[in-house]
């Protein structure tokens, strides 16, 4: 058994398992350093390595650009097709579609997280878990599909990949961050919620200093009051 | 550091001689060559009945080679280098070849992929689409490896040994 040496700090996001457990126990296929999961596909996958294209904006025909990133494994060719795809993030799944329906994307699935800012893409997929419906709750780190070439007219259009696109507030962004890494959605969900909603679990509050200006009072016309007129009385000296 | 896909050894410039004791930094003493891994493709051997037409075709190497430069984990940029193919296709109806032994390949896409280009494409897939009164349809796409950057097209084969090709604007995804 594989541990980590504290809880994991997505321990929560997955209840089923033992805060400590690393990798789901399955160190040879996966990988955690933090806790946190960044590539939607496993460490290896027969014993490939895993890799992007680095293809964000590529230039595709007629001026078009490229969405995403391409991710597969290092076998070439379709070594890869059937290899595990797992959602990024904690989400509901907000589309599904299929091989053969027309859309470029082949068999695929969007997540998007509990709060609507970042959603994630997951296409040309050889075939979707059983049960993924729109509404479907999702877990980071769960297994969404299989690695697959699927495109409009059906499977096996492309060789196989994992077309993956980020949305964070609605603009696409590049999945890839730096030689090694990809974008983590759950960082960004994460960093948003606990900006915008602290987590109070109980016990003292804690301190908190606000720091802004008061707000002006707005410039309002003075009511019109009637008053009415009076005459002081004439004040005259008493003569004697 | 150079690079190779093909095997043969980059030569290092032995042929230049200096006479000052400066230091040319234009001039590399040690070049080291790394080599890299063909990926072959795998190979495609079809025999089918298509309404009236027998279509037999399959995937060779053509001796060309793809190069792309992905990112892979814990390595950094790497290079990756695939075997292009050719697809031989023979279509036959009625006992009378159509086409026989016909090579389709990137070369004869080139009015509709940029010269600059081509080289980054290799056919990716190849299948029968549709069957007319006058002819035999297909699907061909050109990508670049282990992507959907790619160029698609309809090929049509007429009865009279016609070969047309019309490229096909594939719809992108709404997601």
């Amino acid at each position: 058994m594989q541990v980590f040496t504290s809880v994991d700090p997505l321990a929560e996001k997955m209840p089923w398992n033992s805060p400590y457990v690393y990798c789901s126990n399955n160190p040879v296929n996966k990988i955690d350093p933090d806790g946190r999961l960044e590539w939607p596909v496993n460490r290896t996958y027969n014993g490939n390595g895993r890799r992007h294209e680095n293809n964000w904006h590529a230039a595709r025909p007629h001026g078009r650009l490229h969405k995403g990133v391409d991710v597969n494994h290092t076998g070439g060719g379709n070594t890869d097709q059937g290899a595990p795809i797992v959602a990024t993030h904690n989400g509901t799944v907000t589309r599904v579609g299929h091989a053969g329906d027309g859309d470029g994307g082949g068999n695929r699935i969007k997540i998007t997280s509990a709060d609507g800012t970042v959603s994630t893409s997951y296409m040309h997929l050889d075939g979707t878990s059983s049960g993924l419906k729109v509404g479907s709750e999702i877990k980071e780190g769960q297994q969404i599909g299989t690695m697959g070439g699927s495109g409009a007219n059906g499977q096996n259009a492309y060789t196989a990949h994992l077309h993956y696109e980020v949305s964070v507030d609605g603009t696409k962004i590049n999945p890839a961050n730096g030689a090694n890494h990809l974008v983590d959605p759950q960082q960004i969900i994460n960093s948003r919620t606990s900006t915008q909603q602290p987590e109070y679990s109980g016990g003292t509050l804690p301190e908190v200093t606000v720091v802004g200006q008061r707000p002006q009072a707005t410039q309002r016309p003075l009511p019109q009051i009637p008053v009415t007129e009076t005459r002081t009385p004439e004040i005259r000296p008493i003569q004697n | 550091m150079l690079s190779s896909c093909n095997g043969t050894k980059n030569k290092s410039n032995n042929e230049k001689t200096r006479d000052s004791i400066g230091v040319d930094l234009s001039v590399k003493s040690i070049q080291v060559e790394r080599k890299h891994k063909i990926i072959h493709f795998e190979s495609v051997n079809i025999d089918s009945i298509v309404g009236s037409y027998h279509v037999l075709y399959k995937t060779l190497d053509n001796g060309q080679i793809v190069t792309t430069y992905p990112i892979t984990d814990g390595k950094g940029k790497d290079t990756v280098c695939y075997a292009s193919q050719d697809v031989i296709l023979t279509i036959n109806k009625d006992g009378k070849d159509i086409i026989l032994n016909r090579k389709i390949q990137r070369d004869d896409f080139r009015s509709f992929i940029p010269k600059n280009e081509i080289s980054k494409y290799c056919i990716s897939n190849f299948k029968i689409t549709d069957v007319t009164a006058t002819g035999i349809k297909f699907s061909i796409n050109f990508c670049v490896p282990d992507t959907d950057v790619c160029y698609w097209f309809e090929l049509i084969v007429s009865d009279n040994s016609d070969v047309k090709i019309n490229e096909v604007i594939e719809k992108e995804s709404d997601m």
